[in-house]
């Protein structure tokens, strides 16, 4: 089986570079797929999960052409392949409504994304140190290959600073 | 009229003595119906008098009547208008209300959109910024260090604001919960948050106990994190920091509180900008804040049929006051 694959639906272009690099300097090696609206999201991951391939994490924004976000989750929340994957909403908004809406779709965390880079890119390494590392997965669902050492390095190091 | 009353005389009859007294008491007898005649005359005449005075009641009555169904028949015209009038006054007041409701559902999403899209470009600021710092390494001077700092930290100042604004915004939509609220121990955890977090600091706080008010719960903690927040903020410079929360004298008969500080205090001159959005009296880099805290109390008071007063001198401390109306006010 292929590693598993962190799965970022994102329609804003600078979101995503700046979640791949914050990604990159967490030294997450994991495969980086990206959709661009919910539609797509939902044709990558059923198509992915048709040759038995699972993402280890899905980073889901809110607000997307097409197919919201919300109804990228109900969709993965009805299927019995996906229903248990690990899912983190990564959004702009903290509306009460859609933080309501996510929890209610059974998200695993909530997130607002921080405007300083330097907070997103912290709380991008942490979730990613969470998700892919210390979190135990669903059964069925993928484990993340990730370069532990230098994400607890990195989390030793911070508490130094 | 006269009644007479005769005594028959008590004699036997037949001696022509006793016939004289019995033509007496029959000539008695008929006097007597005489008068019942007259009697019954008069009081004919007085029951004609009465129907003839009726009748001519009547023909009044007869001649009113119209005039009554006139009336009756213009208060049925005015009913129908007044029916009519209010009416038209509840279709005016519900495309009252539906108007409101689309601009209240607009401000809605323009909040939103506010949150979610100027969030994005100043994220895009603040992270390239930085990206290009790591991309030029060693290959960018001092100076483009510091352009590109600035760059950051204006998008960062700018996204508190936004949110701040929200804030504000939040603040004036949110709908009223009221109830009753021990305001005591609210300050009491306000003010123990604070302390803690600068433990160095030498701090004695006075909240009188048993404050109460019926109020909407995360609002008035908005209120008094904001007036205890600037009470600490402002008091900084203070080798002992005094802060206290107390209601209002009685005699003012307002259900009223304050929060009274020993430390910069400011100018009493002012007073009226010290409530508005985005004024500040002193240098950010002093006391740093963005002028918008006192301007969600005040919103807020308001919002509570209150009103926010605060008396000051510089470097002598300041208090702020404020009052909400009661349960009892509230049910009138």
């Amino acid at each position: 089986m292929s590693q598993p694959y962190i799965l970022l639906v994102e329609d804003n272009p600078d979101d995503e570079e700046l979640t791949l690099l914050a990604l990159r300097r967490a030294k997450i090696v994991n495969e980086i797929v990206v959709a661009r609206d919910g539609a797509e999201a939902l044709e990558i991951l059923f198509a992915k999960a048709q040759e038995g391939s699972l993402p280890a994490l899905t980073m889901l924004d809110l607000n997307l052409p097409k197919v919201s976000g919300l109804e990228v989750l109900r969709h993965m929340r009805a299927d019995p392949r996906t229903s248990l994957l690990p899912v983190i909403i990564l959004t702009s908004s903290k509306e009460h409504d859609d933080v309501v809406a996510g929890y209610n779709l059974r998200t695993n965390a909530y997130v607002r994304k921080p405007v300083a880079f330097d907070e997103f890119a912290e709380a991008v390494r942490i979730l990613g140190l969470f998700w892919l590392v210390f979190n135990q997965p669903p059964p069925g669902g993928a484990r993340g290959a990730t370069a532990v050492g230098a994400l607890t390095q990195g989390a030793a190091a911070r508490t130094d600073g | 009229m006269t009644i007479q009353g005769r005594q028959p005389e008590a004699r036997a009859p037949g001696s022509p003595a006793e016939r004289g007294s019995v033509s007496q008491a029959v000539l008695n007898m008929v006097d007597d119906l005489s008068d019942e005649r007259d009697l019954q005359r008069a009081s004919m005449r007085a029951t004609l008098n009465i129907l003839e005075d009726a009748s001519e009641a009547a023909l009044r009555m007869e001649g009113i009547q119209p005039a009554l169904l006139n009336i009756l028949e213009d208060l049925e015209g005015e009913k129908t208008n007044v029916l009519t009038l209010n009416n038209e006054l509840e279709a005016r007041v519900a495309r009252r209300t539906d108007e409101l409701d689309r601009i209240n559902r607009n401000m809605e999403a323009f909040t939103y959109s506010v949150a979610h899209d100027l969030r994005a470009p100043l994220r895009a600021m603040s992270g390239f910024s930085e990206a290009l710092l790591d991309e030029l390494g060693e290959g960018i001077s001092e100076t483009g260090r510091d352009y590109a700092r600035r760059v950051r930290d204006a998008s960062r100042k700018m996204s508190v604001l936004i949110d701040e604004l929200l804030q504000l915004s939040q603040v004036s939509r949110a709908e009223l919960h009221r109830e009753e609220i021990d305001l005591s121990s609210m300050a009491r955890s306000i003010a123990s948050g604070l302390a803690s977090q600068a433990p160095e600091r030498r701090a004695k706080f006075e909240i009188v106990d048993g404050l109460v008010a019926y109020v909407d719960r995360s609002l008035i903690q908005t209120v008094l994190e904001n007036l205890i927040g600037n009470a600490w903020k402002f008091t900084a410079k203070r080798e002992m920091t005094l802060i206290s929360f107390e209601s209002l004298p009685a005699e003012t008969g307002q259900l009223g509180f304050f929060v009274r500080d020993n430390g910069a205090g400011f100018d009493p001159a002012f007073t009226d900008r010290l409530f508005q959005p985005f004024q500040r009296l002193h240098k950010a880099v002093e006391y740093p804040g963005n002028g918008i805290g006192l301007a969600s109390v005040s919103r807020i008071i308001e919002r509570h049929g209150g009103r926010v007063w605060a008396e000051g001198q510089v470097d002598r401390g300041a208090s702020f006051h404020f009052t909400v109306s009661t349960e009892e006010q509230l049910n009138k």
